[in-house]
């Protein structure tokens, strides 16, 4: 019954594609590989600083290429790819908030894998810098990642945030001097202990 | 520019290199200084930016796709308006295409997967073994069960519970037909998945997530991983399959 079943499937399957599908379908899984290659490292740690939790963010990446494969057709020009990819995520971070409302998750409880192979001075250093993007708040971190991870000018930024370009870099501005203050403190503190 | 201008210009675009900020630098060399506070400044924030991504993050994407490409076959067969007859002539084409298809997949699967590792098989697994399946109302035969079996190079000498579902597949991922059988267990359901031995899969081992628990192991002529609900008695099913299982030399 299931070999026939199967056998049955498969013939349905053959009568199905024409050449130019098979072609077509391998042009659309190399483009896609393509894409996941290049910019699957950015897309997680830009979903990482969003969402602040590695899990949640993995998801979201998975949910978003997921998303992209499905759509890939309708990405025409491949130097649009990044800006592509983060709305899809942004989008699939909204949806995730309409379903449901995560807890808030204390960023210092999750940094801890991220700190081998350094020496332990860049260690702490690396994890306080890390605790001090994620207190910022998220319409101040946000712009900030996506200037120093996809390197995105005011202008692109702006437009993918929706926002003026004026806005964006204000909080840019904001970003950076919340943490070369804390920077600052960090140092007054550790001298008068 | 003045000094405030000058350090929120800064701050907010760090790289930018605008003519009136090199000259502000050229007229007061002091703001040289404040520019060199913030290069060190801003390479904290980009190393602290580069948080690390999980190894295998790239094969789970491209595993996923080769996942959700097999359901769109899966889904366009029973479409009644494609099921009309093809002639010979367009099989030959489909054949030459297939063809062109399956060495452009290898090519792409051998460069892809190479730079980033194997996939762990328990990875593999597991993901397969969250997509549900349609499963067969009866047990299914041991005859039938063993005629997939057979292009694995094995057999089974007895039943090894009820056999619910067996169905072979071609995974674009690793561009192998791995067999999945789902097993009535004790806790639930057992997905039990053969694979040829080129399956350019790694870490072949117990392994586990929130659901399920399950082990990847190599014998001589294929590869098996079996993936159970948690309480499932994992051990005493693998023991049960190797005791009924005649492997071919």
């Amino acid at each position: 019954m299931v070999t026939k079943y199967f056998k049955n499937k498969s013939i349905k399957r053959n009568k199905n594609h024409s050449d130019s599908v098979f072609t077509s379908m391998a042009s659309k899984e190399k483009r896609y590989e393509a894409l996941v290659h290049a910019l699957h490292k950015d897309l997680y740690r830009y979903a990482y600083w969003l969402v602040n939790d590695r899990q949640v963010a993995e998801d979201l990446v998975q949910e978003t290429f997921l998303r992209a494969w499905k759509a890939l057709d309708s990405l025409q020009d491949e130097r649009a790819a990044k800006s592509w990819l983060i709305t899809i995520l942004r989008r699939e971070n909204a949806r995730r908030f309409e379903r449901k409302q995560f807890d808030l998750v204390d960023i210092d409880d999750h940094n801890v894998a991220d700190v081998q192979g350094t020496t332990n001075e860049q260690n702490a250093e690396q994890r306080w810098m890390r605790a001090q993007i994620g207190k910022l708040a998220e319409e101040y971190r946000e712009p900030l990642m996506l200037q120093v991870i996809w390197g995105f000018s005011g202008e692109e930024i702006a437009k993918l945030l929706e926002l003026n370009r004026n806005t964006v870099m204000t909080r840019l501005f904001r970003a950076r001097n919340m943490l070369k203050e804390n920077v600052e403190n960090d140092v007054k503190e550790a001298r008068s202990n | 520019m003045d000094d405030l201008e000058f350090r929120r210009a800064l701050l907010a675009d760090p790289n930018a290199q605008s003519e009136e900020i090199k000259r502000a630098i050229a007229d007061d060399p002091a703001k040289k200084h404040y520019v060199d506070e913030m290069r060190v400044l801003n390479a904290k924030i980009d190393a602290a930016a580069k948080v690390d991504v999980p190894e295998d993050l790239a094969s789970k994407l491209i595993l996923r796709q080769a996942m959700e490409s097999q359901e769109d076959v899966d889904d366009s067969s029973d479409a009644p308006v494609k099921l009309k007859a093809a002639n010979d002539a367009n099989y030959w084409q489909i054949a030459a295409a297939a063809c062109v298809a399956f060495v452009i997949g290898l090519m792409i699967n051998v460069s892809s997967l190479q730079p980033e590792g194997n996939l762990a098989a328990g990875e593999y697994a597991l993901t397969y073994s969250y997509k549900d399946v349609q499963q067969a109302e009866q047990s299914i035969p041991l005859e039938e069960v063993n005629a997939q079996l057979a292009s694995y190079g094995v057999q089974m000498e007895q039943e090894i519970g009820p056999v619910m579902y067996a169905n072979s597949y071609h995974c674009n991922y690793n561009n192998v037909s791995v067999l999945r059988l789902v097993v009535e267990g004790e806790a639930g359901k057992i997905n039990m998945y053969i694979l040829p031995k080129d399956n350019r899969l790694g870490g072949w081992d117990e392994f586990s997530d929130s659901r399920f628990n399950g082990k990847a192991s190599r014998y001589s002529n294929a590869d098996m991983v079996i993936v159970g609900e948690k309480g499932e008695p994992l051990h005493t099913f693998q023991s049960r399959v190797e005791n009924s299982m005649r492997w071919a030399i």
